[in-house]
């Protein structure tokens, strides 16, 4: 059951459901790419999330009520899981780096190695971007790697951190406070402000971790 | 060319635009000013387009030399001193080389828009020159301002020192919002308590958001959500019932229910909020803000009209396509 939710007079949330789940999120996404190509006047930003699409408008542009009525008619229609890039994030496990994983493997009563093991091995979708600019929130981790948040969060998370956090998977592109667990890092950067195309991931983007060495750490 | 010299910085000065757009769904904020419609008064007082770079001041604003000369206006919550004399806000004034101006707090609002003739000229990065203090890159070195800072604007236009007319009275009274993404996740009596108290701005108050203390605001059931998004002046309420305004470097998504979301016209308003100020909040239909964001639009163009009657350019609204342009025409000499 969709539901067309008002936030405010320049946004509207197009709500899918309220739950994690790569189906309603590829419904999310349709709705994404539908509203994308048609580059409406007057709509500014189009922000999926896992289980609803924000649409900010300019009110004095495009009314609501024919803003609802483009849209009601976009909501329907084959979900689209992915976007069908796939991006490899090399990942340096443990060390300085990753002070958390020795930790995670004693949550998990696994040893180290059959962490990493486990954290590298699925594909993971990029449900969204939030917290900071480029952070992508990932799902598909490996249910026996759950483990809950710092008890207290840190002040300053590097950038670059692989981090997981309950279901989630996660990468800091900047330096923040931060209260996921650190099992690595990776020197891809996720932002480069100055770049033609600024944003490492987006929105239904696939992520696979690859295990390296501390010193063959790649020049991505 | 040089045109500003950073004396003193203040407590937290900024070049800001009106922001970014189309980034919001990479996680990254509109980020620019936070009060935009006092940068767009500001930039029309001295010559400039409305989304031109100007200075954004927080409480005690900067000490700055001019360098050469430009014509200047400050708006909001600021007073120009030009070689210690007490100038009008919301107005443009005449800056010669060597001149010291200093933007002192004008409570009880928290920010000040200085605006430069030509603007201030930064790198436009991801299309604005406003400065990203969250990932520390646009505007001046993506950091607010230092001694010693010497700040460039564009070539400056012909130019007479003008003055913004009062504005109506929807300056005042509680913040307008809409009911809703998460309305039904509050019982009746939350709803009540968010229309009828009146909170208090705590210190946590900053370009991100602004918290507030007074009576809890009860959920029904709990009180986070599958993240969703997050518009700028969404009020977000976390278990403890607190709710927190969000501004233009709040993020775009998050797990927060929000019973309403400040109307457009009064996000400048959100903006002035300084530590220890009264909010209260009043639930409004579509129709009131879009009037509310007419009648700003309409200031906006009869300033514009009226400095123009008075200057040597024009600029004129043009639709091509559905799409809006700004044209300015000046007449050289």
């Amino acid at each position: 059951m969709v539901r067309l939710l008002e936030a405010g007079d320049a946004g509207l949330v197009v709500e899918y459901g309220d739950k994690v789940d790569p189906e309603l999120h590829g419904r999310v996404l349709a709705l994404y790419y539908r509203l994308a190509e048609r580059a409406l006047p007057g709509i500014r930003e189009l922000v999926p999330t896992y289980r609803s699409l924000l649409v900010e408008y300019d009110p004095l542009v495009i009314g609501y009520q024919q803003l609802v009525e483009t849209i009601e008619p976009l909501t329907a229609g084959p979900p689209r899981p992915c976007s069908g890039r796939l991006m490899e994030v090399p990942v340096c496990y443990g060390g300085e780096r990753g002070p958390d994983l020795e930790e995670v493997a004693a949550l998990c009563r696994l040893p180290v190695q059959e962490v990493i093991a486990r954290h590298a091995a699925p594909t993971y979708l990029v449900y969204m971007l939030g917290f900071s600019p480029g952070f992508p929130y990932l799902g598909g981790l490996d249910p026996s790697l759950q483990v809950p948040r710092l008890a207290r969060p840190r002040l300053q998370v590097p950038a670059g951190s692989v981090a997981i956090a309950g279901p989630q998977a996660g990468i800091y592109p900047q330096s923040t406070p931060g209260g996921w667990r650190i099992i690595g890092y990776t020197r891809l950067a996720l932002f480069d402000p100055g770049s033609d195309a600024p944003f490492l991931l987006q929105a239904g983007d696939s992520v696979r971790f690859v295990p390296v060495k501390e010193g063959e750490h790649a020049h991505a | 060319m040089h045109t500003l010299e950073v004396i003193s910085p203040g407590l937290l000065t900024t070049v800001q635009d009106l922001g970014r757009r189309g980034y919001r769904r990479f996680g990254l904020p509109r980020c620019g000013a936070a009060d935009a419609f006092s940068l767009q008064v500001a930039n029309l007082l001295v010559g400039n387009s409305q989304d031109a770079a100007g200075l954004e001041c927080t409480a005690t604003g900067p000490a700055l030399r001019l360098l050469r000369p430009a014509l200047l206006g400050c708006v909001g919550a600021g007073l120009p001193y030009l070689n210690g004399e007490l100038l009008p806000g919301r107005a443009s004034f005449h800056g010669r080389a060597g001149d010291f101006l200093e933007i002192r707090p004008a409570p009880p609002g928290l920010r000040a828009y200085l605006a430069v003739s030509g603007g201030i000229d930064v790198p436009v990065v991801m299309g604005s020159r406003s400065t990203c203090l969250r990932a520390g890159f646009g505007g001046y070195q993506g950091r607010p301002l230092r001694a010693g800072d010497v700040l460039a604007c564009g070539p400056r236009r012909s130019g007479r020192p003008a003055r913004a007319p009062a504005r109506e009275a929807d300056e005042t009274g509680p913040l307008r919002v809409i009911l809703g993404p998460q309305d039904d996740r509050f019982t009746r009596e939350g709803l009540a308590t968010l229309l009828d108290a009146e909170y208090r701005v705590t210190a946590e108050c900053d370009r991100m958001g602004c918290r507030l203390q007074g009576p809890p605001i009860a959920h029904r059931g709990p009180a986070d959500i599958v993240s969703d998004g997050v518009p700028e002046g969404s009020i977000q309420v976390p278990a403890g019932g607190l709710p927190i305004i969000m501004l233009c470097d709040g993020q775009p998504t998050g797990g927060y229910a929000k019973p309403a979301v400040v109307i457009s016209a009064d996000l400048g308003r959100v903006a002035q909020l300084a530590p220890l100020a009264t909010v209260a909040f009043r639930a409004v239909g579509r129709e009131e803000a879009r009037a509310a964001r007419e009648a700003q639009q309409r200031y906006l163009a009869h300033l514009a009209d009226m400095l123009q009657a008075s200057t040597g350019y024009r600029s004129f609204h043009v639709r091509v396509q559905g799409r809006s342009y700004q044209v300015t025409v000046e007449e050289l000499p």
